[in-house]
This record gives C-alpha cells, structure tokens and sequence, in this order.
C-alpha cells in the first residue's frame, strides 16, 4: 500500500473511533436487560439467588483435562514446529500450570474459598454472565471509551508532537506546561475530572486521553526532531517545497517512532480505563470488578481479571504485529 | 498574588541565567507563566468559572499553607512516599534478582518469556479490587499493587539486559581465565546496568501511577486521599494542592531518577554507554 | 590564479553556467555547554564575545558547461562549504555567485547535490520510490516517470533492484541510487560532495568509472568535491586545488587526458605528482 493509502487509512479510523461512541444506546446492551417482569435492581439486572447457570465442573476432571491438554501441545509442537508457534505453547504452559495448582490448592483446602476461589467456579461465572449479555455490555461500555479516548488522543498528539517538535515559538509556550502536566499521574486528574464532569463516561475519557497523550505526544516530538538534516537536504535539492519537507520527510522518517508512541500511550490508557472505572463510571469492565468486589463475589472478580488481562494480550499482540509492519524499512 | 507573579519571575530569571533559556525563550516562557495566572485568577473573580471547579493560584496556596502549619500535608505526603518506596523496593529486590537469573539460563527463560509477557499486560489496578478482598483496605492492597506494577518493567528489562550482553565480551573475560562467577561480576552486570536503568525508570513511572490510583479508589491515608476527599467535600484548593504535590514529587523523582542514570552509566567515545566501575 | 572564460560577458546566459565572484564565508563561534556550535547569526543572550570562523576566505571561479571540475583540498579547506553555497544550502558572507546568469536562491533540481554520506537515500521509500521523487515533485505524469526511472536505473546499472529497500543494499549501491536520484531530473549541473569516501577501493573505482560514462552520455556540467588525488586527476578535467583553511585557490590544473584514463600512465602520475605537490606546499608534515 503506498504511504498516502497508508495515512488515509490511519485518518478514517481515527474518524471511526471516534464517531463509534455516538451510535447506539447509553451503554450497548441495556435493552438486554429490560426484563418482562420479576424484580430487579437499580441497574436493570434481575434480582436472583444465583447468578450461576449451567452444571459444575468437576475439579478433578477439571485437572486432568487440563493437563492432558498440555501435553498434546507440548507434543505437537515438538512434532509439527512449523505450525504450532513454540512460544505460544510455552506461555500456554506456564497458564496451565499455575491453573492446574490453583485448583489444587483450593481442592485441599489449603486456602479459604471466598479468598480465593478455583478457576471452576471462575470459569462457570464467567460462563453464567456471558449468557445473561452481562459480560457483553461491560466489555462494550469498556471499549468505546477506550477507543474513543485513545483516537483522540492521536488525534490531539501527533499534530500538537508536530507543532512543538517544527515551532519554537509554539514549544516555548506551550512546552512548561506540558512538562508539568506529564508527571502527575493521570488517576490524579480523577477527582478534578469527577467535579466537572461528574460521574460516567466524560471523566473517563478525559483520564484515558491524558493517559495516552503524553507518550504518543513526546514520542511524535522526538521521531520529527530526529529527522536527519541530510534528508531535509536531499529532498530540497529534489525540488521540494516546505510542503514536502513536512509530508515525504518528516512524517515517514518519524512514523516508526511515532507508532511505538501509540503502542505505549495505548497500553497506559489501559491502565487508566481500569482505573478510572474503578471509580468514576457505571458501567464496564472496572465498574464490574468493583461491584462485585463489593458484594463479596470473588469469582466475579477474578473473572473480570483475566477478561481485562486477555484484552490486553490480545491488543498488544495487534499492535506488535502492525508495528512489525510499520517499521519494516529500519 | 503580586507575590505568586514575583515567585514566577524569579524562578524563571533563575533558570535562564543557568544557561537554560536562551534569548526569546526568555520572555515567552515567561509570558506563558503570566499568561496562564491571570486566566486562572481572573475567571473565578469575574465567575467565568464556578468556583468548585477551578480553585485560584491564591486560595490553593492558601490552603497549602493551612495544611502545612496543621501537618496534615505532611502526613499525607509521608504515607504516600512510604507506600510507594515500600512497594517500589519489593519489587526491585524480586525483580532483579529474577531477572538475572532467568536471563543467564536460556532454558529458564525460555519457558518464563511468553508467560511474562501476558502477565505484563494486566493494568495492576485491575488486581487492586482482588487484593482488598484479600488484605481488606489500608496499607497492603496498595502496597501489593504497587509491587506488581513495578515488578514486570524491571523483571523484563533485566531479562533483556542479560540477554543482550555480547558474547564477544563474555570471550574475552573467559580468554583471560575467569570463571563463571568472574563473567558475571564483570561483564554480565556492567553490560546489563543500562537496560535495568531503563527498566527501573518504567517500572517507576508505572508505579507512581498505580500508587496514586490505589490511593484514589482503596485508601485511608496519602495523597490521593486527600484528593478524593477534597473532591466529595467539594472542596477545590484541597484538589489543587493535591495534584500540585504530587506534581512537585513526581519532579523531584525525575530529576532524582535522571541523576542516577547519570551516575551510573558513563558514555565512552563513540556512543557506547559503558558503566562506571 | 588562473582563471578561465570571458569576464566582459558576465550576464549573459550560456557563456558560463556558474560564476563565482570573490566570495567570503564564515560563521560564529559559541561554545553551548562544552559543545562547539557554529552560527550564522549573532546572538543576543550571550555571555562572552563568539569566536569567528572563516570558511572561505575569497574565491573566484567560473564553470562552463560541459566541464568536469574537481575542488580538491585538504580536510576543513572550505570545499563542502562552496559546494553548499553553490547547491543553495547557504547563502556567502560576502561576494556573489550566480547560475546561468542569476543569482541562486535556494536549493534546486537544476543544479543537483549527490551527499556524501549515503544514508542520505530516504529509507522509507524503495530505489523506484527515491529516483522517481523528483520527477513526481516536479509534476510528472506516473507513464513518464516510469520510463524516466527505468532508463536511469539502467544507467547506474543497478537494474532489478527497483524494489528494494535502501535497508537491503549495500553503501556502493545506494550511492549509486544517490546518483540516480539527482540525475534523472536532468539537472544541468551535478555537485557530489566526496561521494565515494565511505566506500572500499574496489567499489570507489568503479563508481568513478560510472560517474565518467554518466558525465560522457549526458552532457552536463559536474563539480566534484574529493581529497583524494588520485580521484581528482582520474575524473576531471579541471582540478581546483585550495589550500588549508581558510580556503583559497592554490592553483587551477588543466586535464587534458582521454577518457578512459589510465592510472599507470606516464602522464597521468606527472598530472597526479604535480597536485600532490601543490597541496603538501603547505604542510610540511605532508
């Protein structure tokens, strides 16, 4: 794909990221929960004894399932290497293994099963939410916000990174305060952002935009001061007009840079989506965690866990790979 | 608040008769100090803003003083500095070690790797919920937290550092009739330094961020604390002189950290960053 | 000083492609945190009084079309700097220098630079993508620029690798792709600013070879910056020899020899011997 189908790619899903927020009910889902009847709470969930649907799993079984399932990989990746991605079997691994002696040590008693309950219970609450959509709409809610806050935030940084990194006059009014603003940790900005937007969405927003801001801003900052003064030369003694300067040069010389700044802006974003919908939302992956927290439901909690930490996995694995791409001519 | 503009300029003279700012910047860098009090004053004294959600440079400085005279400010400052170094040290005593040692044996970390690399991806505040189940709210969920925050950064750099080290280098001691403990101490550490460095100054940025975070949402003393109550009190100079400590903290840390790295590793001819040893 | 052309017909266009008039360059000493830093501009928060430096101390030279000149120098002679000047990068303290009768303003495909270093091929872009930039600026429809790019391509022989990644070839290669980029919009005056100095010999004198067959095959006038001697009286026809800093003209060497020229012959070690001479006058530690 050449490199203005490339740019034209990157704007239209920084428009679609941040328009994504505006379809659709306050958090996706809610309808879901409209139930025809019986009691409910303040949040539209249908009050029951148990939210668990579905048979137990039997821990034994449960175990040698499990182990039988490393194996098999273990040996298939020995066998067919070309198919079966040796590193991903290793950490598949290790997952087991610690799953394997979780169970076992809750089986015996060993640790109180409030406290720490066995990935069976997990994985049958984890299965119970899914079926109710529960799961979904937090998962939803998480995302959009995630989303929207992170294209702004390339949005407002790459451009701002540009500015400061070409414009001494710009970066010397503007860069004290950046620089003060960059070490206060954006769940600082929690309380400040919850007195003026009050509790839901916006305050989230304004904690993952900060999050995400800074890295992708001084990174953009960095890839354009160290374009090479040789190639500004080359392409004036090409022809090119200040335009060009800016858009063949500067831009492709500082992508790569500019793109591992997503990467990590991404990843501190996430940190304060979790945060913040610890805090400040009513709905998503945080606020679950918290909620349940708060009514003693353990499994609840540690299910939340490892759905946050599998999104994690998998977008970093998406932006690893997009960057592989990306920096292909260094 | 003539007093607050007097502060602002002196600081800013002090810093450019450093050799700091040069010509224009000067002036603009002071204008932008100037530029951003006067709009701060000025919108709470003609109402532009309501005053719970922007407090005046004078009344936050007002209340910082109050706190100071009442030690309030600092004890909150001390818990939070506790909390953090406590749980920064942790991991940085487990983390290194570890790291050394999955990083020298291929084997072991061959196997660690891809498992560590999904775990890292866990925001720590995620785990904050779980960890006041465990230990209920105060000190330790923070400090546990904060502890995984910081371990992963470091465990991972460490890892690289070792890894990265040349085996030339490792030859040559090796040449020169040193054992495995001697390749150690004189290659493996000095090389690795940089990357634990770097390794170091992430897992402290992080840190610092899930430390204000779990104080935020689980915490009955510190900084963020005293933000959040500020905030249900709807009292705003509280929030600024919050945010403004820990804004000077995370300054001083930096410049803190900044040294360090200078101190430890030392640039030879040609780029190459070399420890002082 | 030996001077060639004709200066009554200074304005006129054709007689000489650049002229040269008694130009003066130096810069501003300042010393930032231990670190030396030349400027074109004073200062106005300075502690101490800059240092100068002078470049160029005066230079007179006219080019005419068609000639291969070489300005040949010790290292820090001021050659680079001329060479700049006359590319539009910067601009002379004093005196004037035009092109085809103007004065230069600025950078421009017509008069060419090929860098010294060849890092200076942009990496994001394959050797198609980097040869063909400059037609595309200059608005060339996509048809012409491909036959553009495949005949010059040809021409550097560097054929079957349109491509590749600068990341993939080798220093020899890309300084051809250098070449090729600044000579395929057909500039009527080509600067290389010791082009060949990163590379090992064998890859030098090929070059060189090519550098000659591009010069005989499109007629264009080129000035070529070296210290090597050897390298000057290979290629040139006209060797400019400066002395050390601050530069000025030692003396002007004609080259009257046949393309190709043979390194072993007689006169080419007299002609070679004779620039050797001329330079080593003023360092007697050689």
């Amino acid at each position: 794909m050449g490199f203005r189908a490339k740019l034209l790619a990157l704007a239209v899903l920084i428009f679609a990221g941040l328009t994504i927020n505006f379809s659709g009910p306050a958090f996706a889902g809610q309808e879901a929960f409209e139930t025809s009847g019986g009691p409910v709470d303040t949040w539209n969930r249908p009050i029951e004894k148990e939210f668990v649907v579905g048979k137990d799993i039997d821990p034994v079984h449960f175990v040698i399932g499990v182990a039988i399932a490393m194996v098999l990989l273990l040996v298939a990746s020995n066998t067919f290497a070309k198919f079966v991605p040796v590193p991903l079997v290793r950490a598949l691994t290790s997952v087991g293994l610690i799953v394997i002696v979780w169970e076992m040590v809750v089986y015996y008693k060993l640790v109180n099963q409030v406290l720490l309950p066995p990935p069976t219970t997990v994985i049958i609450k984890l299965q119970g939410h899914w079926a109710k959509g529960y799961l979904q709409i937090h998962i939803l809610a998480s995302l959009k916000r995630l989303f929207f806050a992170f294209f702004l935030a390339i949005a407002t940084g790459v451009p701002l990174g540009f500015l400061i990194a070409n414009f001494r006059k710009f970066s010397d009014y503007v860069d004290p305060l950046f620089n003060l603003m960059r070490v206060v940790p954006p769940p600082a900005w929690l309380p400040f952002a919850i007195l003026w937007f009050g509790i839901g969405n916006p305050p989230s927003y304004f904690i993952i935009w900060l999050g995400a801001f800074f890295p992708i801003l001084l990174n953009t900052i960095s890839g354009i001061k160290d374009t090479q003064q040789i190639h500004i030369e080359s392409i004036q003694t090409l022809g090119g007009s200040r335009m060009d300067v800016y858009a063949r040069v500067m831009i492709p010389s500082a992508f790569p840079t500019i793109f591992t700044g997503i990467r990590i802006g991404f990843g501190i974003g996430w940190i304060c989506l979790v945060t913040a919908e610890l805090v400040a939302v009513d709905a998503g992956l945080g606020w679950m965690i918290e909620d349940a927290r708060n009514l003693l439901d353990t499994p609840t909690v540690l299910g939340g866990m490892v759905v946050i930490m599998m999104f994690g996995i998998f977008f970093d694995t998406i932006f690893r790979a997009a960057e592989k791409e990306v920096v292909k001519w260094q | 608040m003539a007093a607050l503009v007097a502060v602002m300029i002196v600081v800013t003279v002090l810093r450019a008769s450093s050799q700091d700012l040069v010509g224009a910047k000067f002036y603009r860098v002071l204008m932008a100090w100037l530029i951003f009090f006067v709009f701060a004053e000025g919108t709470i004294y003609y109402g532009v803003f309501k005053s719970i959600l922007l407090a005046p440079p004078t009344a936050v400085i007002h209340r910082a003083m109050f706190y100071l005279e009442k030690g309030y400010l600092q004890i909150n400052i001390a818990s939070t500095m506790f909390r953090f170094i406590s749980g920064f040290f942790i991991a940085l005593t487990l983390a290194a070690p570890l790291g050394l040692l999955f990083g020298v044996y291929d084997k072991a970390y061959e196997w660690i790797a891809p498992a560590s690399n999904f775990l890292r991806m866990t925001p720590p505040p995620a785990i904050l919920p779980f960890a006041i189940i465990m230990f209920g709210i105060g000190e330790a969920p923070a400090v546990f937290v904060i502890t995984v925050g910081c371990f992963f950064p470091i465990f991972l750099a460490t890892m690289r550092g070792v890894r990265e080290v040349e085996t030339i280098h490792k030859e040559v001691v090796q040449t020169m009739g040193g054992d495995q403990m001697d390749v150690l101490k004189h290659v493996i550490l000095p090389s690795a330094l940089p990357s634990v460095m770097t390794g170091v100054r992430i897992g402290f940025g992080i840190g610092w961020l899930v430390l204000v975070a779990s104080e935020i949402v689980a915490a009955d003393s510190g900084l963020g604390f005293m933000i959040q109550g500020g905030r249900m009190r709807l009292d705003t100079p509280t929030v600024f002189v919050g945010m403004a400590t820990i804004c000077i903290l995370g300054l001083t840390m930096d410049m803190f950290l900044k040294q360090l790295e200078k101190y430890v590793t030392v640039r030879k001819k040609g780029g190459g960053e070399y420890i002082y040893y | 000083m030996a001077m060639r052309g004709e200066t009554d017909k200074r304005f006129g266009p054709g007689s000489h492609v650049v002229e040269i008039k008694d130009i003066k360059k130096s810069f501003y000493v300042y010393v930032d945190e231990g670190q030396t830093v030349l400027s074109e501009k004073r200062r106005w928060f300075s502690r101490k009084k800059p240092g100068e430096l002078v470049a160029i101390k005066s230079f007179t030279l006219d080019v005419d079309h068609g000639e291969f000149v070489a300005l040949l120098g010790p290292s820090g002679c001021g050659k680079s700097t001329l060479l700049r000047i006359l590319a539009g990068f910067e601009t002379p303290t004093s005196g004037f220098v035009t092109f085809k009768g103007n004065a230069i303003n600025g950078p421009d495909p017509q008069r060419a630079m090929v860098f010294q270093s060849e890092r200076a091929v942009f990496p994001w872009l394959t050797v198609e993508g980097n040869i063909g930039l400059g037609p595309k600026l200059q608005g060339m429809g996509k048809k012409a620029r491909k036959e553009a790019v495949a005949k010059t391509i040809e021409l550097v022989e560097l054929k079957g690798f349109e491509r590749a990644y600068p990341k993939t070839l080798s220093g020899g290669m890309l300084q051809r792709v250098a070449v090729a980029r600044a000579i395929v919009n057909h500039p009527e005056l080509l600067l290389m600013d010791e082009p060949f100095g990163a590379l090992d010999a064998q890859t030098r004198n090929h070059l060189q070879d090519h550098v000659v067959k591009i010069w005989q095959s499109i007629e264009q006038t080129i000035i070529f910056v070296t210290h090597d001697i050897e390298e000057a009286v290979y290629l040139a026809n006209k060797v400019v020899v400066f002395t050390a800093r601050p530069g000025e003209i030692k003396e002007v060497v004609s080259i009257n020899l046949p393309h190709p020229r043979d390194r072993t012959s007689e006169e080419f070690i007299g002609l070679r011997n004779h620039c050797t001479r001329l330079i080593r006058d003023k360092h007697p530690e050689g």
